[in-house]
């Protein structure tokens, strides 16, 4: 249907080549975002691991001779008021935002997966209970919740993960439920049921496969919030504690520094900017590959 | 109509399991609430003497009746750490927050609607991918990153805008409501309003840019939606201007998805408002709510929370209905 649609108005002002020609670089295009998206996350995710190899300076060694040096050749981006390598800073300030948005997305999915799929199969009570729940949990918005159980727990990386993972969980039960609710009517699983498998059978065999592939994508949309939402945390100083580099930490600690500073805050929010806009350009590749009704958009 | 009836009723109770989760979630914590309080005090029978003012000695479910009780009577408990109730915190600091919540919405819907039109409209050219790029952009930048840099631009370098504050320091202003542009147009004080829009712009700013993005989005495909139904052909086809076909008969049936999201959003723009007002040291919930987190001023920090779940369920109900309004096959039904 969408073909129809969109060749019936396009073919008033463009010529069938150049018609088919579009939808190939469009094509292309969401291919390549998706991929230099991908590239580049683990691009990050190297750096940061590989930190240690790849910088010759020490991340929280002070060496007060050196502080606030413009960006220059020995020191890319310059050094902070503690004359650290602010290079070397961000290339270690990866890690607990990393750490922290990796692991809450993939509790958050197992845990919505979980709860969306029992909602949708079982139905019922079960199902009206279980969703009255997750409204509740929608009725904060999101960040207010991380930031209310991080009040509660305390701050540190164990604790911003659970915070961040709460606030994730109820996007992915949502999502799992609606799609193991319109599987459940599917003729495969009827005739699963017609058989005689039972519902833990099911469940394992044919809804998660199924349920798989949209969840991944929805994490890769959940990620990029997951990163915001870690380096918020830190930024307000409820994440690591100082001197631990981590990027939200960094730009919080440098943002005084603007009149004769800047490439202090500067550099490690360019680090969390960057790394949110591959997931996005990743998670927006994948979205339209699995929804053919968006790839012509 | 039954579908509002039966969102109206369901309100309440969402207010109340907010108000219960809040609540649980900070009691069932390991820290204790005096932990702020008896570094100060050396005294074991001081300590237990204000733990009985505060009812902290009390079982968990009575705390939780007193709680609820109070709630009920638009009571949030005193401040540990200044001593004010917090409901008179909420109603000095809560306005400056919706305000720069409300303007920012404003922001993002101007720029995000006429980007996502102008996107739509000119699909697969330059203009569309230069649009679609700057809206993922604006929605990868984080606020506290985009606010600093834009007080780097506009109010260090250039110096158009201030660093931050809420009016001009001597600039004379009247509090009424707190709410500073409703209480300078109730006094006529064109002076202080534009003092104050002034202050406002580059905060305000900060939360739209990177909102627009998720606006741009949903307009751009809502348009795409909408611009291939038989009341924009019939439309164009009985001659009428190109530019009231877009923004009158289109854009006006491919905002109702628009306006759920502005919904959805406002919760992120309050949660948003809450960091972006930390760089901008904007007198809002957001510093009293850290402040409250760093000092565990429990009362507090359930109170803002309680306060913003509050008025955001309450926004959602509103888009609800008003989406009702607008949409005629909904109202029937």
């Amino acid at each position: 249907m969408a073909t129809v649609r969109r060749s019936r108005s396009d073919v008033e002002h463009t010529p069938a080549v150049t018609r088919q020609l579009q939808r190939w670089q469009a094509l292309a295009g969401q291919h390549l975002a998706a991929t230099v998206g991908g590239l580049f996350l683990l691009f990050v995710v190297l750096c940061s691991v590989a930190a240690p190899l790849l910088s010759p300076y020490d991340p929280i060694q002070i060496d007060i001779p050196q502080r606030l040096q413009a960006p220059s050749w020995p020191h890319l981006f310059g050094t902070d008021e503690f004359g650290r390598d602010l290079l070397t800073r961000v290339l270690y300030g990866g890690r607990p935002v990393l750490l922290t948005s990796f692991l809450s997305v993939l509790a958050a999915a197992v845990a919505g997966t979980a709860i969306g799929t029992l909602a949708g199969y079982l139905g019922g009570r079960v199902d009206n209970l279980l969703m009255r729940l997750i409204d509740v949990m929608l009725s904060f918005p999101a960040v207010l919740l991380a930031i209310l159980i991080v009040a509660a727990l305390g701050t540190g990386v164990p604790n911003a993960i659970i915070a961040v993972t709460f606030s994730l969980v109820p996007t992915f039960a949502r999502v799992a439920r609606a799609l193991a609710l319109s599987l459940t009517l599917e003729q495969f699983v009827v005739a699963s049921h017609a058989i005689g498998a039972s519902g833990p059978q099911i469940i394992w065999r044919h809804l998660l496969p199924n349920l798989l592939p949209p969840i991944i994508v929805q994490a890769t949309a959940m990620l990029a919030i997951a990163v915001a939402f870690a380096s918020a945390l830190s930024f307000l100083g409820l994440g690591v504690e100082p001197p631990t580099p981590d990027w939200g930490l960094m730009v919080s600690e440098g943002q005084r520094l603007i009149y004769d500073a800047l490439w202090v805050p500067f550099f490690p929010g360019l680090a969390i900017t960057l790394t949110v806009l591959a997931v996005n350009f990743l998670g927006d590749g994948l979205r339209d590959r699995l929804d053919p009704t968006l790839r012509n958009r | 109509m039954r579908y509002l009836i039966s969102r109206l009723l369901w309100l309440p109770v969402v207010l109340w399991a907010v108000a219960s989760l809040t609540f649980l979630v900070l009691r069932l914590t390991p820290g204790d609430p005096m932990g702020q309080v008896a570094n100060l005090i050396v005294d074991q029978a001081q300590i237990d003497r204000i733990r009985a003012e505060w009812g902290l000695d009390q079982p968990l479910w009575q705390q939780y009746l007193a709680f609820l009780g109070n709630l009920a009577t638009g009571s949030m408990g005193v401040s540990m750490a200044s001593g004010m109730p917090v409901s008179a915190l909420l109603a000095q600091k809560m306005p400056p927050t919706i305000e720069l919540a409300l303007v920012s919405m404003l922001i993002a819907t101007l720029i995000g609607v006429s980007a996502g039109v102008i996107s739509a409209t000119t699909r697969r050219r330059a203009v569309d991918f230069a649009a679609r790029g700057l809206a993922v952009l604006g929605l990868s930048i984080p606020w506290f990153w985009i606010a600093i840099m834009l007080i780097f631009i506009f109010a260090v370098q250039l110096r158009w805008f201030p660093v931050g504050g809420r009016i001009g320091v001597g600039v004379d202003y009247t509090t009424i409501t707190n709410f500073i542009f409703l209480d300078q147009l109730l006094t006529g004080n064109w002076a202080g309003l534009a003092s104050a829009l002034h202050h406002i712009a580059l905060p305000a700013l900060a939360i739209g840019l990177t909102t627009s993005g998720f606006v741009m989005r949903m307009t751009r495909s809502s348009m795409l939606e909408v611009l291939h139904r038989e009341y924009v052909r019939s439309a164009r086809s009985r001659g009428l201007p190109e530019h009231r076909v877009l923004w009158g008969h289109a854009l006006r049936n491919a905002m109702l998805p628009v306006i759920t999201l502005l919904g959805l959003q406002f919760g992120a723009l309050l949660g948003g408002a809450v960091i972006t007002e930390l760089v901008f040291s904007w007198p809002g919930m957001g510093r009293m709510l850290l402040d409250g987190i760093l000092r565990r001023d429990y009362a507090v920090v359930q109170g803002t929370v309680i306060f913003v779940a509050f008025f955001y369920v309450t926004a959602n109900l509103a888009v609800d209905i008003f989406y009702h309004f607008l949409d005629p096959r909904l109202r029937e039904s």
